[in-house]
């Protein structure tokens, strides 16, 4: 029974390792010393005018490396499909739902935010603002938060990558660039 | 139950259950940024988030590895791990759907099914499964002596 259980904690132990050490050397690892403790999204948005992109617009940033995308809508309508490659952000259904997300900024210039519509992504979008502007030292640079105009509705009547595989409108702009 | 049909029951959930856990931990390692997310939405420990974004998918490759490709003492080993590993998910799935988050399940990577009770039985399913595996699968029996006639 010992030698069991010796064993099973020697392929826990080296699993653990070896995913560790994994993370360290691959490019798109996880900087698991960057992580911040969670917010909330409780945020009231702010009157000033959040920028607000409009889908074709936010498409020329797809595919950027330094852009982050953030859907904000439940579970089951971020499965049912999304803007390709975006992360979800559930805002209604995890107070800590942020931290997680702050753990990507890193390197990030622009964080697009959206949801059902435009009202629904902006407190999010504020609450990003605001923990980024108020956490000092946890990101070099803070990385521009702006708001999807229209919402996932908008995105998918625009015919753009809206499901959860790959997606080729961001593969043409990234084959167009030099 | 005869030895050969818990052999054979024994062969085949190794096969689902290695299958399974090696096909998830390949399935998270895609993006383990987003991963990272999807643990921290289910609020246990959020600070906990990257650390077990980096090291759970490999130690589910271990374990479904063990299950497929090991000798009998590591398959039992794969085996144990693969309870705990499947009872952790089980208990985070089910405090999930005790407080009524609305989150996606990342048990196979982001964007995947939100998490309900169907999780939640499906995960209890797979740790029973882990655990009748432990019982059923036995060494190889020792060929016979064969007696010297001098």
């Amino acid at each position: 029974m010992s030698g069991l259980l010796l064993r099973t904690a020697c392929l826990l132990v080296a699993g653990a390792a070896a995913g560790a050490a994994f993370n360290a050397v691959r490019p798109a690892g996880v900087g698991v010393s960057g992580f911040v403790a969670a917010s909330t999204c409780g945020a009231e948005p702010t009157a000033d005018g959040r920028v607000v992109l409009p889908p074709r617009e936010a498409l020329t940033l797809c595919g950027d490396p330094g852009v982050l995308v953030a859907d904000v809508r439940s579970a089951a309508r971020f499965a049912e499909g999304h803007v390709a490659n975006a992360i979800h952000l559930p805002c209604r259904a995890s107070g800590d739902a942020l931290g997680g997300a702050m753990s990507r900024l890193s390197g990030k210039h622009t964080v697009i935010v959206y949801g059902d519509s435009t009202v629904e992504a902006r407190p999010v979008a504020e609450s990003l603002a605001q923990r980024l502007g108020t956490d000092d030292g946890a990101l070099v640079a803070a990385p521009r938060i702006v708001v999807l105009d229209g919402g996932f509705g908008a995105w998918d009547q625009a015919g753009l990558a809206c499901s959860s595989g790959p997606c080729p409108e961001c593969q043409r702009h990234l084959g167009s660039e030099p | 139950m005869t030895v050969r049909a818990g052999r054979l029951a024994s062969l085949l959930l190794r096969l689902a259950m290695g299958g399974l856990l090696l096909y998830a931990g390949i399935a998270k390692l895609r993006d383990p940024a987003g991963f990272a997310q999807e643990i921290a939405n289910y609020q246990l420990m959020p600070g906990l988030a990257p650390y077990l974004a980096v090291t759970l998918p490999a130690i589910e490759l271990l374990v479904g590895g063990a299950l497929l490709f090991s000798p009998w003492r590591w398959r039992q080993a794969g085996a144990l791990g693969a309870a705990l590993l499947l009872g952790v998910f089980l208990v985070a799935a089910g405090s999930a759907v005790a407080r009524g988050l609305d989150i996606s399940c990342g048990c196979f990577g982001t964007g995947t099914e939100p998490v309900s009770v169907l999780t939640v039985v499906r995960n209890l399913g797979l740790v029973l499964a882990a655990v009748l595996l432990l019982r059923l699968d036995k060494p190889r029996a020792a060929p016979p002596r064969v007696r010297d006639p001098e």
